[in-house]
């Protein structure tokens, strides 16, 4: 599953609990509580559907301009590249 | 304490079984085999070494083991504590061993709900009868809707000790035992309160196994429940099952997923805090979306649950296991 030059990593388990969206990373048995806006971002991703699509619903729901959506976007996936939950395509 | 798996086969069979997964009825690439007397004493030393002064005897159906009595003379050398869990369809050997055998030495848990046949019912009476005493009852909550009478109407006309280890039915990972739902733990819960008051007042009491979390209780059912005399525990610390086939398990219930083979590096205490490591992430969640936020599991009063059914609830990301 690629987005935004993104992929997920191996091993991940996700659940959506009411604190948010809680990961697995079983490989490395660590687990995550996302916060509010990177929880919605997950479950846009998962559902795959596409980018345009995901950064229209994903500043509509957080209620930020779609000119500045994507920045929040990235910064949301770097910080999930800094905990292992996905890697940069193509190395 | 460790759970010895000395017989893969079993003569009852049980919708609900924890080890399906080790029977060799279920499992056409398992075959019919036994612990060997070999294999028992190698663990036996294992367990001296480790210091660990309970053993638990588990199947299958143990007590098929055709080495049985001298399984049990074995262990008692070792100066270990033995709990037995059976379905009570006993042969005469067998009975002749356990009846030699006093409770402080050795603890028979029979599992009163097990799926057997009608002459292995008159078998179980006998066994009743002899052991009567020795005898903790076993029960595992299939239904939310359930009776303890039945089991009440036992423990007094076959005098067998005035305790009754409770159950609950859960999921083997990936397998399809029947399993009560998360949905229906409050159910549960409430007859459990309402149960309570027939054995305390026949001075019976309830000891929870695994599973049980404390929100399936309302307010007012844990009370009358704590009136009653019921030690509510809510923890997944799990005792170790060693198999037939030289695998380590975590549980019945994790047995398709956290599994070791015996590894002669390792001490029994490792591998299971090797397997508790390895379950920690998961332990954050509960059986509900709510358990994160709750203030039992908050404040410790509570688990979340049986992992397997933590476990259930996890959707798997690209190219993960399906669990």
């Amino acid at each position: 599953m690629e987005f935004f030059g993104y992929s997920f990593s191996k091993n991940l388990y996700w659940v959506n609990n009411k604190e948010g969206v809680v990961v697995v990373d079983d490989q490395h048995q660590r687990s995550y509580v996302l916060e509010s806006a990177e929880s919605v971002l997950w479950r846009l991703l998962i559902n795959q559907i596409d980018a345009e699509a995901i950064v229209r619903q994903f500043s509509i729901i957080i209620s930020v301009p779609e000119d500045q959506i994507m920045g929040k976007i990235l910064s949301i996936i770097e910080g999930w590249k800094k905990k292992g939950l996905v890697e940069r395509m193509n190395g | 304490m460790a759970n010895l798996i000395v017989s893969n086969i079993c003569n009852a069979n049980c919708d609900f079984c924890f080890a399906s997964s080790f029977l060799h009825k279920k499992m056409n690439q398992i075959t019919q085999r036994f612990m060997s007397f070999e294999e028992i004493q190698f663990y036996m030393n294992l367990l001296d070494q480790s210091g660990v002064h309970d053993v638990r005897l588990l199947g299958g159906e143990p007590t098929l083991h055709p080495n049985f009595p001298e399984i049990i003379t074995n262990i008692r050398s070792h100066q270990k504590h033995i709990t037995i869990f059976t379905n009570g369809v006993l042969s005469e050997k067998v009975l002749q061993t356990l009846e030699d055998i006093t409770p402080d030495v050795c603890s028979i848990i029979l599992n009163m709900n097990a799926k057997i046949l009608q002459d292995q019912i008159q078998i179980r009476e006998k066994t009743l009868i002899r052991l009567g005493n020795k005898v903790i009852s076993g029960y595992t909550i299939t239904n939310p809707i359930f009776t303890l009478d039945f089991l009440t109407q036992m423990i007094m006309d076959y005098s067998l000790q005035r305790v009754i280890r409770l159950g609950l039915a859960l999921p083997i990972l990936k397998k399809q035992n029947a399993a009560l739902h998360p949905k229906q733990f409050p159910a549960a819960g409430h007859c459990l309160a309402e149960q309570s008051a027939i054995t305390f007042q026949k001075g019976i009491r309830i000891e929870p196994d695994c599973g049980f979390i404390r929100c399936m209780f309302s307010e007012n059912d844990f009370s009358i429940l704590k009136e009653h005399n019921f030690h509510y525990v809510s923890c997944c610390s799990p005792v170790i099952d060693i198999c037939t086939d030289g695998q380590i398990l975590h549980c019945f219930a994790l047995s398709e997923k956290y599994y070791e083979k015996f590894d002669q590096s390792m001490g029994i205490l490792e591998i299971r805090k090797k397997f508790l490591e390895r379950t920690k992430p998961w332990r954050f969640s509960g059986i509900y979306p709510e358990c994160g936020t709750c203030s039992y599991k908050i404040r410790g009063e509570c688990s979340g649950g049986c992992l397997s059914m933590i476990m259930s609830r996890f959707n798997p990301v690209g190219v993960s296991e399906n669990l």
